[in-house]
């Protein structure tokens, strides 16, 4: 077995793909990205209040969270006239200011500031209980030359704005179907007075980042992190080769190992190390270059990031090792749906630049996120990232390590099954 | 035969189904220790899968087999390491070079390094592939990804080795060097079963031949013994001018002609066996006034043993 592991390890380190796809692959992407985002972690922006008419109508004083979000996020016009350094601008819950405002009675008179170029956009309420932002022509075309690459800091500023009210309305929607539920199936909720609190409090907290427990990290780490969930995934194919060409019932070449005196047992032990291991070399190679070439960095837990790559690489070879022992199904169609499900199940990452989609997925379809290793590799990291504690990692871990246990069993049972066609 | 210490391989009323598709039908097969025995059969008659029986990649419905007068299964793993198999498909890693691949595929069967060492040397002077000892297989030509492959099955100096097909796509001078290796590795006491279509190949190095078809024996013997089984035993072939007329019909009434095909200026007769057949064909070209240009004889072919023993029907 020691001799077929180390061949393995070695044929597997020679194959140009392999090279490519997990090591060559990931390098060019991390840099792309970086390139093309980086712009938004590297200090260079400086976010600067922009004016924001407020419409405080019925609806808007109706809404109680709408105004703690605002407070949250703004400073009054005569506020921030007093300072002169823009980033030194606070909200009055202590939050940066984002914008600063200018009420206005009503949705007429907003539009009227918004025309006069005194206001870049305005907030409002709406019948649904969603808040809406509403851009000024010209705030629209400094958000879109900002996006590709500018610093405009009050179009970063209204962009972050977006952001957080999408997260406003999300949470928002999630509270009313939590209050829906409590009324449907248990209305005592609804007179407890500390329920309510806790949902809205967390409603704000959440967006506001304030709880504690979380750490913060540079956002660009979420877009490298997605990256190696996705060359991670990628080992599946190198496994699943691996396997195929020691398997007699799949090729030649396994066809002339099953007959010498190596036991199937050790045949797949040979395979499943070699490739764990090739594929966390890979792995630690495209690491090394994130961390010393762009900066991506676990501050304190550099050696957990190495056993989350660890992690995964098992994980993605127990799931390459399923694929493989499927006996109905060519080498070539295996190799195209190990690639196809990796960079499929990458776009719930957030890997091709919409953090937002995944997020919004997440909260959406959590039991979606829960079964997608891609993002299971994700949130190995994320928990090293944001959370103080390492109970989340360790949770990560049993989910990953419940989904490799099930894909060995199925390999085991495939494997099992198999017969031999072709000498 | 019995299961002696000169068998290598005995297998007794083999059984084999696919669904509902009977490969093997109460297949026997002796190899004797020292021979080289040919097993020959169309395409889906059954030799691929009586081998991979044999070699306990398949399982089996009925019957024994006994190799080195071991009882096979999937387990024999000491059985396995007196074994050798050359594939009839090129089964080595494309990423390691010639050396690295002899010495894997010999390290599944020696474990001691020193040992292993000295029999992948061996290997390699045995095809000739010194020179091309760091190359990968991707740098050889058909010829010498050949001679790898069959260095990859023999470097354990197996005592029986079974050889699918080796010399299929090569050319002559490589077929003949592939031919002269298997008859040294049998005169250094290697028992080899060896498949092929071609005839001449098998005639040329089989000690016995067996034809098997529909996943049974169809005939055993040396390729004189089989030639002496069928029904042809000559065929004349004749060159003259004028053979139109009452010729053909003349030589088709003979007792002993089987079949004549007129071709131009060209007679072609198969015979059944007989000592005088030549003469009785000249004598009725001598009463229709030809004179021959040229007459040839030939005794049969171990192709014509094959396809008189299976048939001429084209198979899959």
């Amino acid at each position: 077995m020691w001799h077929t592991f180390v061949m393995e390890l070695k044929s597997s380190l020679r194959t140009p793909a392999v090279l490519f796809w997990m090591i060559a692959f990931p390098v060019i992407l991390a840099t792309l990205i970086q390139g093309v985002f980086g712009t938004i972690a590297s200090g260079n922006v400086t976010l600067e209040p922009a004016s924001v008419a407020v419409v405080s109508d019925t609806a808007w004083n109706t809404s109680r969270g709408a105004n703690t979000f605002v407070n949250a996020f703004s400073a009054s016009a005569s506020e921030s006239s007093t300072s002169s350094d823009s980033s030194t601008v606070t909200g009055k819950n202590s939050a940066i200011a984002l914008f600063k405002r200018i009420d206005a009675a009503n949705v007429t008179e907003a539009t009227t500031l918004l025309r006069q170029g005194k206001v870049l956009a305005y907030l409002s309420m709406q019948d649904s209980g969603d808040l809406r932002l509403t851009l000024s022509q010209r705030a629209a075309t400094d958000i879109a030359q900002t996006k590709s690459g500018g610093s405009d800091g009050q179009a970063w500023s209204l962009i972050t704005l977006g952001t957080l009210v999408e997260q406003y309305n999300e949470r928002s929607r999630i509270v009313t179907q939590a209050i829906e539920q409590a009324a449907a199936n248990d209305p005592s909720k609804l007179t407890d007075s500390a329920w309510i609190a806790a949902l809205a409090g967390a409603n704000l907290e959440e967006i506001t980042r304030q709880a504690s427990g979380i750490r913060h990290a540079d956002g660009m780490v979420r877009y490298h992190v997605a990256i190696l969930a996705m060359s991670i995934l990628m080992a599946m194919t190198m496994t699943c080769n691996m396997l195929s060409a020691l398997q007699a019932n799949l090729s030649p070449l396994g066809a002339r190992v099953s007959v010498s005196p190596l036991s199937r047992l050790a045949r797949i032990g040979a395979v499943m190390l070699s490739s764990w291991l090739a594929t966390f070399l890979c792995m630690l190679i495209v690491y090394a270059y994130m961390r010393v070439v762009l900066g991506v960095s676990f501050p304190g837990r550099e050696g957990l990031a190495i056993l989350a790559i660890a992690i995964g690489s098992g994980m993605a070879n127990c799931l390459g090792l399923v694929l493989g022992a499927i006996p109905v199904i060519s080498l070539g169609a295996k190799s195209g749906i190990s690639v196809a499900f990796s960079l499929v199940l990458s776009i719930f990452t957030g890997l091709y630049g919409n953090m937002a989609f995944a997020d919004s997925v997440q909260h959406a379809v959590p039991g979606m996120q829960y079964l997608n290793p891609a993002k299971q590799v994700t949130n190995l990291f994320y928990d090293l990232l944001y959370y103080d504690s390492l109970a989340p990692f360790a949770r990560t871990v049993g989910v990953l390590a419940a989904m490799s246990a099930i894909a060995l069993g199925a390999a085991a049972f495939e494997l099992r099954k198999v017969s031999y066609d072709h000498l | 035969m019995n299961d002696t210490n000169d068998t290598a391989l005995n297998v007794r009323h083999l059984v084999k189904r696919y669904g509902d598709m009977l490969a093997l039908d109460g297949f026997d097969l002796q190899v004797r220790r020292g021979e080289i025995f040919g097993l020959l059969g169309p395409n889906g008659s059954g030799k691929t899968t009586a081998i991979s029986c044999i070699l306990g990649l398949l399982d089996f419905e009925a019957g024994d087999i006994r190799v080195l007068g071991e009882q096979m299964t999937p387990s024999a793993y000491e059985l396995r390491r007196r074994i050798g198999i050359v594939p009839q498909e090129i089964a080595v890693f494309d990423e390691l070079s010639v050396e690295e691949n002899i010495d894997y595929f010999c390290s599944l069967y020696v474990k001691d390094r020193k040992r292993r060492k000295q029999l992948v040397d061996e290997a390699i002077g045995f095809v000739g592939l010194t020179e091309f000892r760091r190359y990968r297989p991707k740098k050889l030509s058909g010829g010498l990804l050949r001679r790898l492959n069959i260095a990859c099955g023999i470097a354990h100096r197996p005592e029986l080795i079974f050889f699918d097909e080796p010399t299929v796509a090569v050319d002559p001078q490589s077929r003949n060097a592939i031919l002269e290796g298997i008859k040294r590795l049998n005169r250094e006491g290697a028992t080899v079963v060896y498949t092929s279509h071609y005839m001449e190949e098998v005639e040329l190095i089989c000690d016995r031949i067996l034809i098997m078809d529909h996943g049974r024996h169809l005939a055993l013997g040396t390729a004189d013994e089989l030639k002496a089984q069928i029904a042809t035993g000559e065929r004349i072939t004749i060159e003259a001018a004028g053979l139109g007329g009452s010729v053909p019909a003349g030589i088709r009434n003979l007792p002993f002609v089987l079949e004549v095909k007129a071709s131009g200026d060209t007679l072609d007769i198969r015979c059944k066996h007989g000592e005088h057949n030549l003469v009785d064909v000249l004598d009725v070209l001598r009463r229709g006034n030809i004179r021959p240009g040229r007459v040839t004889s030939q005794p049969p072919t171990l192709n014509d043993v094959f396809l008189e023993l299976t048939g001429t029907a084209l198979r899959d």
